[in-house]
């Protein structure tokens, strides 16, 4: 029997919520002082990240977040006790309210953007290799032409994914991004948003698109703050 | 337990076009994230491939580098770019034989440094 955590939250005295966790099992509140972990009992270990489970994970976090404050646990995390966990909540303490307190009443929001332009594929994948030109002058020539372009486009890419992500980061209390994870991945961002400002971010989203036809914009949520405060090496 | 279950289109405040699009890029952008070894014999050595290729790679990228500057500020005889050149050339192609060697593909060679953004 080991112990599934889902979240630390913040009011552990405030019932669970009324629906099963992973292996259909009852889900209970470990509190400690005015922070809690939300876990259920496991019989057979580790689950397997498939996703119906995923979701049902998910569920229990979203369901959490009505009532609380809350620090999602990395999917698959599992205590062999209910001692171990209390031990974690012992040392962690002070960085879980900092947390809670970080990320209340804020939910995160995903931002991808795909950038549809045709230099996207790198010149060495649709024309010869470039060893096959022949001399090494050539060689370095060309080279030094793609790396010119290279440079232009990525500097058009820094541009264009500041001013999709300036306004919506006007909206976020913090945000995240990343440019160009793969040539076409323009922008992967995420924003820790306000409740009451997810229909504004949405909106905001709504009026950039037409602006930037070069781009498609992919905007998902309400999440839980993975991206913000997962606690991952706690625990 | 179906209850329990919500639709992933419900997560979706907007979207563009083809979403298959975005999760066949998403994957490619995964697949440079770092991971732990796998522990199969045949897993540790293409993970171990990969790591000394990414090094490897890094540091010809690098010496091109240097040297596409040389040759852009002038400071190279065209024998001296010839030479260099050259040199590039096969160190390209060596490079592209352990890659096939390895089963391995020009987007994988390369680390997430974190905060740090990608290696290459």
């Amino acid at each position: 029997m080991t112990v599934y955590v889902y979240a630390i939250i913040d009011r552990p005295t405030i019932p669970v919520p009324d629906m099963p966790g992973l292996e259909g099992a009852a889900l209970d509140t470990l509190p400690c002082q005015d922070i809690g972990a939300v876990v259920s009992l496991s019989t057979v270990g580790k689950a397997p990240p498939v996703e119906a489970i995923l979701w049902q994970h998910e569920t229990v976090v979203e369901a959490l977040m009505a009532d609380h404050s809350v620090l999602p646990v990395r999917f698959g995390t599992m205590l062999p006790d209910e001692a171990a966990v209390q031990a974690v909540l012992v040392t962690h303490y002070a960085e879980f309210t900092v947390g809670l307190e970080r990320v209340r009443g804020h939910v995160e929001l995903g931002l991808r953007v795909l950038w549809n332009d045709d230099s996207a594929r790198p010149l060495t994948s649709d024309q010869p290799p470039p060893h096959s030109l022949g001399s090494g002058r050539a060689y370095m020539l060309a080279r030094l032409e793609e790396e010119c372009r290279l440079q232009v486009r990525r500097e058009r890419a820094e541009s264009l994914a500041r001013e999709i992500h300036t306004p919506l980061a006007r909206l976020a209390a913090e945000a995240t991004l990343r440019t160009l994870m793969t040539p076409r991945l323009l922008l992967t961002a995420a924003y820790l948003v306000r409740h009451e400002q997810v229909a504004a971010f949405r909106q905001e989203v709504e009026t950039l698109s037409p602006t930037y036809p070069e781009v498609r914009l992919l905007c998902t949520g309400p999440w839980p703050p993975f991206s913000f405060v997962a606690v991952r090496n706690e625990l | 337990m179906s209850n329990q279950q919500q639709p992933a289109s419900s997560k979706l405040l907007f979207e563009q076009g083809d979403l298959e699009d975005f999760a066949a890029e998403m994957e490619r952008a995964d697949n440079t994230l770092p991971r732990r070894i796998n522990a199969d014999p045949e897993g540790v050595e293409r993970g171990l491939a990969k790591l000394v290729l990414t090094l490897i790679e890094l540091l010809r990228q690098l010496l091109e580098r240097q040297a596409l500057k040389r040759v852009e500020s002038g400071s190279l005889t065209d024998e001296e770019i010839e030479r260099l050149g050259t040199t590039f050339q096969k160190l390209q192609a060596r490079m592209e034989e352990l890659k096939r060697t390895f089963g391995l593909e020009n987007e994988e060679l390369n680390l997430n440094l974190g905060p740090l953004g990608d290696l290459l």
